[in-house]
């Protein structure tokens, strides 16, 4: 992503009072991905 | 007399203490850290008097930035080879984040944060090098739990802690060091009368709290089988799990009316 993609939106998110914010839907699924899969599998898949 | 030595701060009571006992019970040698002279010379004298083991006491704020190398070189000049290293000491603090002066906010960072990675980096690397160590970094349940108002620093540097014991974990496992991130969750110590919660905490089910002397064992065998982070018992993987696979607003509902129990503002 860009910086100007990545400050927009974080500034938007803290107008919005959002506690996180994760750029992009990329980043997003990713974070989703470590949350949800068992560690070891998702430590292989970034691996 | 046996020659493994294994180093630990705040030794003088709680968690750092039981791990002393139990290690001192199963023949290793001690350096043990601790601000308060008093306790800590009580419970080196214990040690020394039950089993056949070295024992030494340095008394030592770890607040002080230069505490870690004063530990290191003690540890040079007395020929001590530390092989197992116990990052312990810690404690909460009370109250909302701008409501606490910046001192003491300083010098819990410097004690949790900045002296367990320090002695990590002082430490690691005679341990790389005999291919063989241990290193526990005490943490806690609140590290893998959503974040809560006041104790505001606590829960975050224990997902500090959490994380970089993950990834010392995987660096040093090539070179048979093993490294533990040890998460207990209410545990009976001293913990919550330093910091003032005691009548606050004594409304939490007694199922949730374990004995020190459950969480050390558990830690000591975690560390043996190398796993890179260790929750104490069934309950706190159970809260652990809940915390991970559930929306963190609900869990933050859910754990709404139980933190009010132990998280004084």
């Amino acid at each position: 992503m860009d910086a100007a993609d990545v400050v927009s939106q974080g500034l938007k998110a803290v107008e919005n009072n959002q506690m996180i914010y994760i750029n992009g839907w990329r980043n997003q699924m990713t974070v989703r991905m470590c949350k949800y899969f068992p560690e070891g599998f998702a430590r292989l898949l970034i691996k | 007399m046996n020659k493994k030595w294994a180093l630990i701060t705040g030794a003088s009571a709680g968690i750092g203490a039981e791990f002393a006992t139990q290690l001192a019970a199963k023949g290793w040698s001690l350096v043990l850290v601790a601000r308060r002279a008093e306790k800590l010379t009580e419970l080196k004298e214990t040690i020394t008097n039950q089993h056949q083991v070295h024992c030494h006491d340095l008394v030592m704020d770890l607040s002080d930035v230069e505490a870690n190398r004063n530990i290191f070189d003690y540890c040079q000049n007395n020929d001590i080879q530390v092989s197992m290293l116990i990052n312990n000491a810690g404690y909460g603090v009370p109250g909302d984040f701008d409501a606490v002066e910046w001192k003491t906010h300083q010098d819990m960072l410097q004690v949790m944060l900045n002296s367990l990675v320090e002695l990590c980096h002082l430490f690691f690397p005679s341990m790389k090098q005999a291919q063989q160590g241990y290193i526990i970094n005490v943490a806690s349940l609140a590290g893998l739990t959503p974040p809560t108002a006041a104790h505001t620093l606590y829960g975050a540097l224990k997902s500090f802690v959490i994380k970089f014991s993950h990834s010392l974990h995987l660096e040093a496992k090539d070179f048979s060091v093993h490294v533990t991130a040890l998460c207990p969750g209410f545990t009976y110590t001293e913990f919550h009368d330093v910091n003032g919660t005691r009548s606050m905490v004594n409304q939490m089910s007694k199922k949730l709290w374990m004995s020190a002397s459950d969480v050390v064992s558990q830690g000591l065998l975690a560390v043996e089988k190398n796993q890179g982070v260790y929750i104490n018992g069934w309950r706190n993987r159970m809260i652990a799990g809940m915390c991970k696979y559930l929306p963190e607003g609900m869990v933050r509902y859910l754990m709404k009316g139980s933190v009010a129990k132990f998280r004084k503002r």
